[in-house]
C-alpha cells in the first residue's frame, strides 16, 4: 500500500477506487471551485455512514460559493488554495488534514468525508458521521424503580458523553485506542486521574495495547482478552449498561472501558463485593439496602447449597435432620423410584432446558412459558411419582435465587459451581459439600482482578478503610466519607464532614 | 504484569495466627486437661498462654533486628548455611508430622460420624488434596483465606456455647482449686500441643504491611488472647454439661456436647452435622499454613523459584506418614509425642537461639 | 502443569468411589424406641436379652388418614443392642440406623441386674451415633408387652413415637421426671440416686412415678407423689396442685413458682435445711356466701395449713429415702462436693452409713397471690 497521497487528484481517486473495489456504496463527487482557477476537488465518502445534508451544505456548498479563491495569484496558488480551503472555505466544525493513506481510509470507513484538492499532497478529513443508531432508552438488563433511565447505546461517542455528563471534573481522562486489525474498533479508557491508582491505570492501558487480534466484535471479547485468569468461571471484569453505575465506579477510583458497538461498558477492577451491588442500591434508603444485600448473599448460599444439601441429607446423613423432619422426608420420598441424586439431576437439567428455551422467546410469551413450564412440569412429575415434592421446592428456590444476584455472569458462575457441588455431594455427602465449598473459597481467594484481590472486601483490609461498610450491609451515606480502599486510590476522602449539620439526626 | 504485592495487613496476621492455632487440639483438650487437673484445667490454659507470649515477642524481635529480610536469609546469616539447613529439616519434619496427624484425625472422625463405610484413606487423601490446591499459592492468598475462615473459627466456639447454654448446669464448675497443683506441668504439657501453629509467624511477619513493633505486639496479644479465651470458654462449657468423670472418659468431649443439644421446640436437634462441617473448615485453616510452610522450606533448600512442585511431592509423603499408626491408641500417643518433641525445638529453642546468636553477632560486629 | 496434575488427580478420585454410604432415606429403618427384656429363651446357648425396636410406618405418614399401622415392631434375641441390629438385618432389607433413637424401655428384671445395666448403658454411651439425650424408661414386667400395648392405642399416635412426646410434654404434672442418659450417668458418677420414669400399659399407656436406681441397680419403686416431692426438692419441677378440706369444703390450689434452696446449717452434725418458697393461687373453692376468702387471717391460716401438709409429705418421702432405700436421691453428696469440699472429703468414703442419719429439715413458705376471677 502506498503510504502518502500524491499531488495528482486523479491518481488519488484511482487509488481509492482500486483499494475499495466492489464497494458500490463508495461515492466520489468531483467538482470545480472558482470561476477563474477552476481547481479540481473531490469529495469521497461511504454512503450510509455520513450525514449527507451536512456534506452538501457545509462542504461542497460552501466551497462552491467561495469567491475569495478567484482572487489569488498564479504563483502561490497551490498552497494557499489549500490553506484557503482549510481555513476559510469549510463551514464544518471538525476538520483535520492528513497525507497518509492509512488514517485516511480509516476515517472514511468510520463515516468521515475526504476532501481532495488537485495539486495538494494533503487531504482534508471532514467529520460528518451520521450513521443510524438506536436512541437512548432504558437499559434492558438493569432496571431500577427510582433512578435515571438512560442507558448506553452502540455508539461510543454517545456513551462517553453520557458518562461525561455526570463527571465534570477536569481530571477526567478519556483515552482512545483502536483495537483489532480489521475491525479497528474504538475503545475508550476513562478514569479520574486524581482518584484512580496510577498503577492500575497503567496496567489497563498496557493490557489493551498488547492485544493483537483480528476483530473485537463486542466488549465481551475485550473482557476475555484482558482478564487475569480466563480459565476461571468467575468474571473478573464487571459490565453494566447504566451510565450512573459507571460514573459511581469512576468516583470509587476504578477504570471504565467503553467499546464501540457495544452497549456494555466494562468496569475494572471487579471484586466479590462489587459484583453483588446493583444500581438500585444507590437510590434506596440504607436500611432497605442492607436487608436486600443480606438477602442477596442468602440467595447466593441457597443457590449454591440447597440442591447439594438435599442430596447429601437424604442419601447420606438422615441423622442430621430433626427427627420429625427425617420421617416426613422419608414419607415424601416413599415411592420415588430414583435415588436422590438422579432425581436432582433430572430436575436440574429440566430447569436448565427451560431457562435456555426461555431466552429465545421474547415478549409476553416468555414469562408465561417460564412459569407455566415450571409449574406444569413440576406438578406432573410429582403426580407421576417420579420426583418428590420437596425436590421441586428445592429446585424452585434455587432458580429464584439465581435471579437475586445482580450480575448475570456471576450467578452463572455459581450455577456451574453448583453442578460440581452436586457431584461432590453425590459421592461424599456432607463432607463432599464442605470440601467443595473450601475449594470454591480457595479459588476465589486466588483470583485477582488487575492485581486487586478478588475477595477484597473480606480479605482483611479492615472496616476502617471503608470496604465492609458498603458490601454486606450498607451504612448511611453520611458515614461513607472514605472511598473503598481496595483499589488503593490516591485521594481517600470523598466527603468532608465539617459542614455537615449533625444536629439534624439528634431527634431520632 | 502488575506486581502483586505480597503484603499482609495486621488483621490478616491476627487471623492467620488464630486459625492456625485452633484446630485439632481443641476437640480433645478438655479431656486431657481434665485427666491431668480435674476441674482446674483452665489454669493450665492461662499459664500456657503466658508462656507462649514471650516466644512470640522473641519472634517479633528477630524481625525487627533484621529488617527487610525473611526468615531464610536471617537463618543463613545467623547460623550459617549447613546448621540452618538442619534446622529447616527439623521444621520440615515437624510440619509433616502435624499435617499427617491432622489428616489422619480428620479421617477418623469423619468416618466415625459422617461417612461410615467410605474408606478412611480416601477421606484423608481428599482432604490433603484440597489443602494442596490452596497451598500452591503465595502467602498473601493464604492470609486472605485465613481471614475469610477466621470468623468461622470464632463462630464455631460461639455456636457451641449458645446451643449448649440451655442445658448447662453452672454449678458444675465448683468446686474450684481442689486439684493437685503438682500436676500443673503435666497439664501445661498437654496444652502446648493445642497451641502449636503460631510459628507461622516466622514465615508471615516479613511480609507484614505495618512493621511497627507496637502494632505487631498488639496483634499478637490480641490473637493469643482470643485463642486463650476460646479454649477456656470451651473447657468451662464441657464442665457445665458433663460430669468430670465423663470428660475424663471421652476423647472428644466437644463433639459429645453437640450430641446433647435437643430442643425440639426450637428445631435444634441433631446439630452435629452443622458442627462437623464448620469444624472441617477450621481444620483446613489450620493445616493450610503448615502445608504451605513445608513447601516453602523445601523450595528454599533446593533453591527453586516456586514451591508448587514440592507441594505435589509432599502429598504422598504426608499421606503415607498419616497412615503409619495402625490403631487409634498409637495415633493418640505416638504422634503427639513426636509433635511435642519437635514442637519444643521448633517453637522455643530455635527462635530463641536465632535471637540470641543474632544479638551476639551484632554486638561482636559492632565492637 | 502442576495445576493440571492436581486436577487430573482430583478427577480420578471420583472414579474410585463406590458411593459406599449412599442409602436413600426411605430405604432406612429409623427406630425411635427400643425395649430390652430378659430373654425368654430357655435354651443353654441362649442370648441374654430380647430386644425390640419400634419404628414408624412411612406409608402411614403420607397425607390423609391411613388404614395401616402407624408403627411396626421388630425384635431379636441378642446380647446387646448392636447384636440385635445385626440379627435384624437378616429379616429386613432396610439398614437400621440408630440416630433417631429417642427412648429406651428397660424391663425391671433387666434393671435389677447391675452388670446388665452397666453394659447396656456403656453401649449407648460409647456409640458414635446414638444421641446421648436418649430417655430412659422402666417398666414392671415385660417391656416388649408395653410396646405392643403402645401400638394398640391408636388415639395417642404421634410421629416421633408416643413415649418421646409423653416424656417431653411440657405440661406434665411432675408425676414423673424424664431422665436422659447423660443425666443418669452424671448422677451415678456423683453417687446420687437416679429416678427413671415408670411406664405401665394397663389400661392405657401411662407414665407415673419411677424406679429408684443406685449404682446402676434398681433398688425400688416410688410412686407419683413421692416423685413429685423429690423433684420439687431438687429444683427439677416447680409446680404442684394441692387439694384439702378447709372449712367444710374442698379447697383446690395451684402452687406455682416453687423454688427450693438447700443449705448446710450445721457442719458438725450435718444438718441440711431446705427452704422452699411457694406462690399459691386458688383454683376452686365453693359457692357459698359464708365461705369467704377475703381476710388476711384466712389467707395466713390457709398458708400455714398448706405448709404443714407439704412438710409432712416431704418428710415422709425423705424418711423413706433415708431409711428404707438408703438412696441419696436429693443430691446431698453432690452438694457437699461442690460447695463444701472439705466436708465432702471426710464423708465421702462412709457415705452409705452416714446418709440415713443426716438431719434433713424442710421449711416451706407459702404465699397466696391470687384467687382467680372471684372476689371471695
Amino acid at each position: 500500500m502506498i503510504e502518502k497521497i500524491s499531488k495528482n487528484i486523479d491518481a488519488n481517486i484511482q487509488y481509492i477506487k482500486d483499494i475499495l473495489r466492489d464497494n458500490d456504496d463508495l461515492v466520489i463527487r468531483n467538482f470545480e471551485v472558482g470561476e477563474v482557477l477552476r481547481v479540481k476537488m473531490s469529495v469521497v465518502y461511504i454512503d450510509g455512514l455520513i450525514n449527507k445534508d451536512f456534506i452538501s451544505q457545509f462542504v461542497i456548498g460552501s466551497l462552491m460559493r467561495e469567491e475569495d479563491i478567484k482572487s489569488f495569484t498564479l504563483e502561490g496558488y497551490k498552497t494557499t488554495i489549500f490553506e484557503a480551503v482549510q481555513k476559510h472555505g469549510l463551514y464544518s466544525s471538525e476538520i483535520k488534514d492528513e497525507s497518509k493513506w492509512d488514517p485516511l481510509f480509516k476515517a472514511m470507513l468510520s463515516g468521515d468525508t475526504l476532501l481532495f484538492v488537485d495539486g495538494c499532497d494533503k487531504a482534508i478529513i471532514v467529520g460528518s458521521r451520521g450513521f443510524p443508531s438506536r436512541s437512548i432508552g432504558e437499559p434492558q438488563t438493569e432496571t431500577v424503580i427510582r433512578g435515571p433511565r438512560d442507558g448506553f447505546t452502540e455508539v461510543i461517542k454517545f456513551n462517553t458523553t453520557l458518562i461525561r455528563r455526570r463527571i465534570r471534573d477536569t481530571s477526567l481522562r478519556v483515552k482512545m485506542y483502536s483495537v483489532g486489525r480489521r475491525s479497528q474498533t474504538d475503545v475508550a479508557v476513562m478514569y479520574i486521574e486524581d482518584i484512580a491508582n496510577k498503577e492500575l491505570v497503567e496496567e489497563v492501558k498496557r493490557r489493551i495495547e498488547a492485544i493483537d487480534i483480528d476483530a473485537i466484535v463486542d466488549s465481551t471479547i475485550l473482557e476475555n482478552l484482558i482478564e487475569d485468569n480466563y480459565l476461571s468461571p468467575f468474571p473478573q471484569v464487571e459490565n453494566t449498561e447504566r451510565p450512573d453505575s459507571v460514573a459511581a465506579a469512576l468516583y470509587e477510583g476504578r477504570v471504565a472501558i467503553v467499546v464501540d458497538n457495544s452497549p456494555f461498558v466494562l468496569i475494572v477492577p471487579a471484586t466479590v463485593g462489587t459484583l453483588m451491588q446493583s444500581a438500585e442500591d444507590h437510590y434506596t434508603r440504607w436500611i432497605e439496602v442492607s436487608v436486600t444485600r443480606i438477602i442477596r448473599h442468602l440467595g447466593l448460599l441457597l443457590l449454591l447449597l440447597s440442591g447439594p444439601l438435599y442430596v447429601a441429607l437424604t442419601a447420606y446423613h438422615p441423622g442430621l435432620l430433626p427427627t420429625k423432619l427425617s420421617y416426613f422426608l422419608a414419607a415424601s420420598r416413599n415411592n420415588v423410584p430414583f435415588p436422590a441424586i438422579v432425581e436432582a439431576a433430572l430436575m436440574e437439567i429440566t430447569m436448565e432446558l427451560l431457562r435456555e428455551g426461555g431466552t429465545r422467546i421474547s415478549g409476553p410469551i416468555s414469562t408465561t412459558i417460564g412459569i407455566v413450564g415450571g409449574l406444569i412440569i413440576g406438578q406432573a412429575a410429582v403426580e407421576a411419582g417420579i420426583v418428590s415434592p420437596l425436590m421441586i421446592i428445592v429446585v424452585a428456590i434455587t432458580t429464584v435465587a439465581t435471579f437475586v444476584i445482580p450480575s448475570y455472569e456471576y450467578s452463572a458462575a455459581f450455577r456451574m459451581v453448583k453442578f460440581v457441588l452436586f457431584l461432590f455431594s453425590g459421592f461424599f455427602g456432607l463432607y463432599g459439600i464442605t470440601i467443595g465449598v473450601i475449594l470454591v473459597l480457595s479459588h476465589l481467594a486466588k483470583l485477582n482482578s488487575f492485581g486487586i484481590p478478588y475477595t477484597s472486601p473480606y480479605s482483611g483490609l479492615g472496616v476502617i478503610e471503608g470496604d465492609l461498610k458498603d458490601v454486606l450491609v450498607k451504612v448511611p451515606v453520611q458515614k461513607l466519607w472514605l472511598r473503598p480502599g481496595f483499589t488503593k486510590p490516591r485521594d481517600k476522602q470523598r466527603m468532608r464532614l465539617d459542614k455537615y449539620d449533625e444536629k439534624r439526626n439528634e431527634d431520632i | 504484569m502488575m506486581k502483586r504485592e505480597t503484603k499482609i495487613s495486621n488483621i490478616q496476621i491476627k487471623a492467620l495466627i488464630v486459625s492456625s492455632i485452633i484446630g485439632v487440639g481443641v476437640l480433645s483438650l478438655p479431656n486431657q486437661l481434665a485427666n491431668a487437673m480435674d476441674k482446674d484445667g483452665w489454669i493450665a490454659i492461662l499459664l500456657t498462654a503466658l508462656l507462649i507470649f514471650p516466644i512470640v515477642l522473641v519472634m517479633i524481635q528477630i524481625f525487627e533486628d533484621n529488617p527487610n529480610k525473611d526468615i531464610f536469609q536471617i537463618g543463613n546469616e545467623t547460623f550459617g548455611k549447613p546448621l540452618f539447613t538442619l534446622c529447616l529439616v527439623i521444621y520440615l519434619a515437624y510440619y509433616i508430622a502435624i499435617s499427617a496427624y491432622i489428616a489422619r484425625t480428620l479421617g477418623e472422625l469423619i468416618k466415625a460420624f459422617l461417612l461410615f463405610q467410605t474408606p478412611i484413606r480416601l477421606i484423608s487423601f481428599i482432604f490433603i488434596l484440597t489443602v494442596a490446591y490452596a497451598a500452591i499459592s503465595e502467602i498473601d492468598v493464604i492470609a486472605r483465606l485465613a481471614y475469610i475462615l477466621y470468623p468461622l473459627t470464632i463462630g464455631f466456639a460461639i455456636i457451641l456455647i449458645l446451643v449448649a447454654l440451655p442445658g448447662s448446669d453452672f454449678t458444675n464448675i465448683l468446686p474450684m482449686f481442689q486439684s493437685d497443683l503438682r500436676q500443673l506441668p503435666n497439664g501445661i504439657r498437654n496444652t502446648i500441643f493445642s497451641y502449636v501453629g503460631f510459628e507461622i509467624l516466622l514465615f508471615a511477619l516479613p511480609y507484614a504491611e505495618n512493621k511497627s513493633r507496637k502494632r505487631l505486639v498488639k496483634a499478637s496479644i490480641y490473637s493469643i488472647g482470643i485463642v486463650t479465651v476460646i479454649y477456656i470458654a470451651l473447657f468451662m462449657l464441657t464442665l457445665t454439661q458433663l460430669s468430670v468423670a465423663q470428660i475424663k472418659a471421652d476423647p472428644y468431649p466437644l463433639l459429645l456436647i453437640t450430641k446433647l443439644v435437643d430442643l425440639p421446640g426450637y428445631f435444634l436437634q441433631n446439630l452435629d452435622g452443622v458442627i462437623m462441617t464448620i469444624w472441617i473448615m477450621v481444620i483446613f485453616s489450620t493445616m493450610l499454613p503448615m502445608y504451605y510452610s513445608s513447601g516453602k522450606i523445601l523450595s528454599k533448600i533446593f533453591n527453586t523459584k516456586s514451591h508448587s512442585i514440592f507441594i505435589l511431592i509432599l502429598l504422598p509423603i504426608i499421606f503415607l506418614v498419616a497412615f503409619i499408626p495402625d490403631t487409634i491408641v498409637e495415633l493418640d500417643t505416638i504422634m503427639p509425642l513426636i509433635i511435642n518433641i519437635l514442637g519444643t525445638l521448633v517453637l522455643a529453642i530455635i527462635p530463641l537461639a536465632l535471637f540470641l546468636v543474632g544479638r551476639i553477632k551484632r554486638r561482636r560486629g559492632r565492637s | 502443569m502442576k495445576k493440571k496434575l492436581l486436577i487430573i488427580l482430583a478427577i480420578s478420585m471420583i472414579f474410585t468411589t463406590g458411593c459406599w454410604d449412599m442409602i436413600e432415606i426411605e430405604d432406612r429403618l429409623l427406630p425411635y424406641t427400643v425395649a430390652i427384656d430378659l430373654s425368654r429363651d430357655g435354651k443353654d446357648n441362649a442370648k441374654r436379652f430380647f430386644i425390640c425396636f419400634s419404628y414408624p410406618n412411612i406409608n402411614a405418614l403420607t397425607e390423609g388418614p391411613s388404614q395401616e399401622d402407624y408403627a411396626f415392631l421388630i425384635n431379636a434375641n441378642a446380647d446387646s443392642i448392636f447384636g440385635a441390629v445385626d440379627q435384624i438385618s437378616s429379616r429386613t432389607y432396610n439398614p437400621v440406623f440408630l440416630k433417631h433413637l429417642k427412648v429406651i424401655v428397660l424391663s425391671d428384671q433387666v434393671a435389677q441386674n447391675e452388670q446388665y445395666m452397666r453394659e447396656i448403658l456403656d453401649g449407648l454411651k460409647r456409640d458414635y451415633i446414638i444421641n446421648k439425650m436418649i430417655d430412659l424408661v422402666i417398666t414392671r414386667g415385660s417391656a416388649h408387652e408395653l410396646l405392643v400395648k403402645k401400638l394398640e392405642s391408636s388415639r395417642q399416635h404421634t410421629i416421633e413415637g408416643l413415649f418421646t412426646t409423653l416424656l417431653r410434654n411440657k405440661q406434665r404434672s411432675n408425676q414423673f421426671t424424664p431422665m436422659s442418659l447423660k443425666d443418669f450417668i452424671y448422677n451415678m458418677d456423683h453417687k446420687k440416686a437416679a429416678i427413671i420414669p415408670l411406664a405401665s400399659g394397663d389400661p392405657e399407656i401411662e407414665i407415673a412415678g419411677g424406679g429408684l436406681f443406685k449404682d446402676y441397680r434398681l433398688i425400688g419403686f416410688i410412686d407419683a407423689d413421692e416423685n413429685r416431692n423429690i423433684s420439687l426438692l431438687n429444683g427439677d419441677a416447680n409446680t404442684e396442685d394441692i387439694d384439702f378440706e378447709y372449712n367444710g369444703a374442698n379447697l383446690s390450689l395451684s402452687l406455682l413458682a416453687i423454688r427450693a434452696r438447700k443449705k448446710l446449717v450445721d457442719e458438725e452434725n450435718l444438718k441440711i435445711q431446705y427452704q422452699l418458697s411457694v406462690d399459691a393461687q386458688v383454683h376452686q373453692y365453693v359457692i357459698d356466701p359464708d365461705k369467704k376468702l377475703q381476710t388476711t387471717e384466712v389467707f395466713e391460716d390457709i398458708q400455714n395449713k398448706i405448709a404443714k401438709i407439704m412438710v409432712d409429705d416431704f418428710n415422709q418421702t425423705i424418711e423413706r429415702l433415708q431409711k428404707e432405700f438408703n438412696a441419696d436421691a436429693l443430691g446431698i453428696l453432690e452438694y457437699l462436693y461442690k460447695f463444701h469440699p472439705k466436708i465432702y472429703k471426710e464423708v465421702e468414703k462412709d457415705w452409705d452409713s452416714i446418709f440415713p442419719y443426716i438431719d434433713i429439715e424442710v421449711d416451706v413458705d407459702v404465699k397466696i397471690r391470687r384467687r382467680g376471677l372471684s372476689d371471695y
